[in-house]
């Protein structure tokens, strides 16, 4: 097992497990999860399929400790560990990989942005998700307010964001924040084998093919979209012809 | 806000120590009103709102966590008893828990 600031990295299989590890509420530390030359490091490898993030406890992530937060009077000292904590979810969510939130226990904050980033959220019943933000006179601070509209539209996240109203697990299902609802005890355990059956028999080729499309979806036009894809599936078969010749 | 009767508190004992038990792993019977949730039942803050939001679906509630925070910070509540105790008034006051004070 790695340690990066207060995440663990271990593998299951062709899996990458990140596990927030500062019990019990799993806050940040600072305004870190892990740094990214550690992410990258770790998820650099041609092996790897899938990444769940999980917390180690009762709780996902709690966010940011508040107290850190308005200790901080340097203003530009601030909006540089902000700079460098906002690359994190975007990393996360650029991953060519599918990667899997299983979330238990609360899930405030820089916690849900976090969990934002990813492709695939699964959650136990009991979840309470929240940006509570607003209750401290400030916005969320890693683009949540950015990424949730994404999500769920204006309308609503401008409810959940403005009002810091707490969402529980059928509110979120429903308001399509989450994809999945399970009995805490068997989130971790669905979500490893979600993502093994979805990339297991998949070369790491079209996983990546399939994850860059989905990306670009997000980011580019609908045409500029699709004539990556067409490239990407072009690349694809033509690896394939490719491979078939070199055998024979 | 409903009116607190009996058995409404023996309901809200009832699911605070079913609670604890099922979420700090430990036998029912180990727990009692003095029994304190960060110390013995190695529980944290946030428990308790997950534990609100149990009684929130049960009773139909309406409330700002806020205000139970600005409350707690003033009252924490350290024991099953004083958990208890907060809930019913929760329960009974709302978002005006803040003006008991």
């Amino acid at each position: 097992m790695e340690k990066s600031v207060i995440s663990e990295w271990e593998r299951h299989g062709c899996i990458g497990v990140l596990t927030i590890n500062n019990p019990p509420q799993n806050y940040l530390e600072g305004f870190q999860l892990a740094l990214l030359e550690d992410l990258k490091r770790w998820t650099n490898d041609a092996s790897l399929k899938g990444m769940i993030i999980t917390g180690k406890g009762r709780h996902f992530c709690a966010g940011f400790d508040k107290e850190d937060l308005f200790k901080m009077t340097n203003r530009e000292l601030l909006l540089e560990e902000l700079r460098k904590n906002n690359a994190i979810p975007y990393y996360i969510e650029e991953l060519p990989i599918p990667v899997v939130a299983a979330i238990a226990g609360v899930c405030f904050g820089a916690g849900l942005e976090l969990a934002l980033s990813c492709h695939i959220r699964v959650c136990s019943e009991k979840v309470l998700l929240s940006f509570p933000e607003t209750g401290y006179g400030i916005i969320p601070g890693l683009n949540g307010a950015i990424r949730l509209p994404g999500k769920i539209g204006a309308c609503r996240a401008l409810e959940m964001v403005l009002a810091g109203k707490i969402i529980n697990a059928d509110e979120a299902l429903e308001l399509g924040i989450v994809d999945f609802v399970l009995p805490s005890k068997k989130v971790f355990d669905f979500s490893l084998s979600l993502l093994e059956k979805t990339v297991n028999k998949n070369s790491i080729d079209v996983i990546r093919s399939i994850m860059k499309s989905v990306n670009n979806t997000r980011k580019m036009p609908f045409e500029a979209a699709t004539e990556k894809e067409t490239e990407i599936f072009a690349n694809l078969v033509f690896a394939r012809h490719k491979m078939l010749q070199e055998r024979n | 806000m409903p009116v607190i009767t009996q058995e409404i508190r023996d309901a809200v004992k009832e699911i605070v120590y079913n609670f604890f038990s099922e979420e700090c792993e430990v036998d029912r019977e180990s727990i009692n009103s003095e029994t304190k949730i960060i110390e013995e039942l190695e529980g944290d803050s946030l428990m308790f709102l997950e534990l609100l939001e149990i009684f929130k679906k049960k009773y139909k509630l309406d409330f700002g966590v806020q205000s139970i925070g600005q409350y707690m910070v003033k009252h924490p509540a350290e024991t099953v008893a004083k958990v208890i105790d907060l809930t019913l008034l929760v329960i009974e006051h709302g978002d005006k828990i803040t003006e008991l004070d």
